[in-house]
């Protein structure tokens, strides 16, 4: 093979192509993979901070805990305190900080399966830092991705962010209790919910009696 | 929206790969961003010149084109451009995900969503 040196000072164009999203997507995909292999079910948890995801999940383990193996991955930016509430159902958490990042990416969530034991796992819910844009950019590799809104939000959260609906395959409205004292109504979200996409689901929950929790396993076959 | 991390990726990307081709400056460096991605090129800009402040590429140009987006309606099979609502409550790149010929919200994204580094140029 002829090889031809550069001389010192040479000028060169090196093509490279790296698609740096894509990265993502592709260790994304090594995610469900590894989870596939094990027959492990993850759901990504989305929503604005304080939309009521930690309280969602505590809900869901509660009701879930005795038939099925669950795992836990919190993410946040520099605390512990979701990981602390969750930790009081006795289930296995693994805490994901991310520092100063606004979303959670394949790469972090690669390194916390690692902690579990994928083989005693039926199902693995991981809440996402809370924030309604970043995370629609980044798939981790879960198999079903929940969007939880609250109607504490105020009427416009669905309309401002329609990109995180397109990746969701199920929408919570939380803390339906409170839509007199917010005057929002849940019948207005669910609409700004179908005009972005008329077949997603919506459940309507409340996260203080347990109300919807049900129907959220029933949906996803948890 | 994740500027920061995103610049420091690409700066991570551009160094590593100019140190395997025994580079002694990097002069330019030329990234495409998808306009479907939520990151705003201006700020990308503004990131990497500060990361790269220290590093053989200090005096690289920095060049970011946009990727338009490139939709296709799973139903219609329509293809086109997305549409954004020229109304200031919505970000320019937020879209109302509906194909316009049958209303379908089933569009795929062809083109749109990279975050690229294309090419870098190098001296030795």
């Amino acid at each position: 093979m002829k090889s031809i040196k550069a001389k010192e000072g040479e000028i060169f164009d090196i093509e490279l192509e790296e698609d740096l999203l894509k990265r993502n997507e592709e260790l994304a995909e090594k995610n469900k993979h590894l989870l596939d292999k094990n027959k492990v079910k993850a759901i990504d948890i989305m929503g604005s901070v304080g939309s009521g995801k930690t309280s969602l999940i505590k809900n869901l383990i509660v009701r879930l805990k005795k038939k099925r193996c669950l795992g836990v991955i919190a993410g946040d930016l520099t605390t512990t305190i979701d990981a602390e509430r969750i930790k009081e159902e006795k289930v296995e958490v693994v805490q994901v900080n991310t520092g100063k990042e606004c979303h959670l990416d394949a790469n972090l969530i690669a390194r916390a399966l690692k902690e579990f034991d994928l083989r005693n796992l039926d199902i693995l819910f991981i809440e996402n830092v809370g924030n309604l844009i970043c995370p629609a950019e980044f798939p981790l590799g879960s198999h079903k991705r929940i969007v939880v809104v609250s109607l504490t939000e105020g009427p416009w959260m669905v309309t401002k962010h329609p990109y995180i609906f397109r990746e969701a395959d199920l929408v919570v409205i939380n803390k339906i209790d409170l839509a007199r004292a917010m005057k929002v109504s849940v019948e207005s979200i669910t609409k700004d919910v179908h005009r972005i996409r008329p077949e997603l689901k919506t459940i309507c929950t409340n996260c203080l009696t347990g109300e919807g929790i049900e129907e959220i396993i029933k949906f996803l076959s948890l | 929206m994740h500027e920061l991390s995103i610049s420091q990726s690409i700066a991570k990307t551009v160094l590593e790969k100019a140190s395997e081709q025994e580079a002694k400056n990097i002069l330019s460096v030329e990234i495409e961003i998808g306009e479907l991605t939520f990151l705003n090129p201006e700020q990308v800009e503004f990131w990497l010149e500060e990361i790269l402040k220290k590093t053989p590429a200090k005096d690289a140009k920095i060049q970011i084109r946009k990727i338009h987006s490139q939709l296709k309606c799973r139903d219609c099979q329509w293809q086109g451009k997305i549409n954004t609502k020229d109304d200031p409550l919505y970000h320019t790149y937020f879209f109302t995900s509906h194909c316009p010929q049958c209303g379908s919200s089933s569009l795929k994204i062809r083109k749109g969503k990279e975050c690229l580094v294309r090419k870098i140029r190098i001296s030795r």
